[in-house]
């Protein structure tokens, strides 16, 4: 996807990278209480394990609608126990108020996929490796 | 998508590589040029049998793809509206809690669901394996009752029914074949 053409000045332009909202996206919504972490691709699991880097965008789609307004869609896992509607509420605020105030970029929607529960014994075994 | 069917779809995936180096090789030795000698040794007696077999099961697997295609069509998850966009659980999601919800009813030794969706809800389908000596109508309707209350209250979806079906006591040998109430 093409950088957004954010803005225009005497100086030159400025362009915002779609990867850039993913990233704060993905930040945004893992640390609201209750979620877990993100959800990839199989592809993306296997390439975070090989170069052994945090992928921070991982389950993170941006869709740039109109001038500067984009729609965001996210794929997380959550908690064991949480109510599942109040998290995924929290987490479309979250996002919705980072991507604003830190890109100045209009958000139409953040739709929220959840992929799965994790219990506190994956959790545990997730952070050990 | 499970790992096995991601290595199935990439067995698929090298049997379509080679069966279109094969067409290639067929065409190339149609106008004219001399058939590689692997495509001589296949129409040898004996080494036929080999792409037999290869051709089958690369048969097989294309139509289990083709399956999985037209399955995949329906919706995996429920949507729900949410202030900013959709909010989408996912099956697998919705069957994790029904099972850690049914795990923890006295009397359940082994517990699994299947979700679909009904009419005016979920429709959960469950297998228990059950502890000897259990009464096993009271665990049945209070599989129904946790698995409702749980799932309604934590995902916020309606439920409209829970289906149980005791497949077998924990002590006796497990049936390899793997029965479900549909």
């Amino acid at each position: 996807m093409d950088d957004l053409d954010f803005q225009s000045t005497e100086l030159g332009k400025i362009q915002i990278a779609d990867e850039v909202i993913q990233v704060i996206a993905g930040l945004a919504a893992t640390e609201v209480p209750g979620v877990a972490g993100m959800s990839g691709t199989f592809a993306g699991g296997i390439t975070e394990s090989l170069l052994g880097r945090k992928n921070l965008a991982k389950g993170v789609r941006v869709q740039f609608t109109e001038d500067k307004r984009c729609s965001v869609e996210l794929s997380v896992s959550l908690q064991f126990g949480v109510n599942i509607p109040e998290v995924c509420l929290a987490v479309q605020e979250n996002v919705k108020q980072a991507i604003e105030s830190m890109t100045g970029l209009a958000v139409d929607a953040v739709h929220v996929h959840v992929t799965g529960v994790v219990f506190q014994a994956e959790k545990g075994r997730g952070d050990l490796a | 998508m499970t790992v096995l069917d991601r290595l199935l779809l990439v067995l698929l995936a090298l049997a379509g590589v080679i069966a279109g180096v094969g067409a290639i090789l067929l065409g190339v030795a149609a106008t004219g040029g001399a058939p590689p000698a692997w495509l001589l040794s296949v129409l040898v007696p004996g080494t036929a049998v080999y792409w037999w077999i290869g051709g089958v099961i690369s048969v097989l697997l294309g139509l289990r793809f083709l399956a999985y295609r037209l399955r995949a069509a329906e919706p995996e998850h429920v949507s729900l509206s949410g202030e900013h966009g959709q909010i989408r659980i996912s099956y697998e999601t919705l069957r994790q809690l029904a099972v850690r919800a049914g795990r923890g009813i006295k009397g359940v030794h082994e517990f699994d669901a299947r979700v679909r969706m009904g009419q005016a809800g979920l429709v959960f389908y469950t297998r228990v394996r059950a502890h000897p000596d259990t009464d096993l109508a009271q665990m049945s309707r209070d599989v129904q009752t946790a698995v409702k209350q749980y799932v309604e209250r934590t995902a916020g979806v309606a439920v409209e029914r829970v289906i149980v079906q005791v497949a077998d006591i924990a002590g006796s040998a497990p049936r390899s074949a793997r029965a479900w109430v549909e």
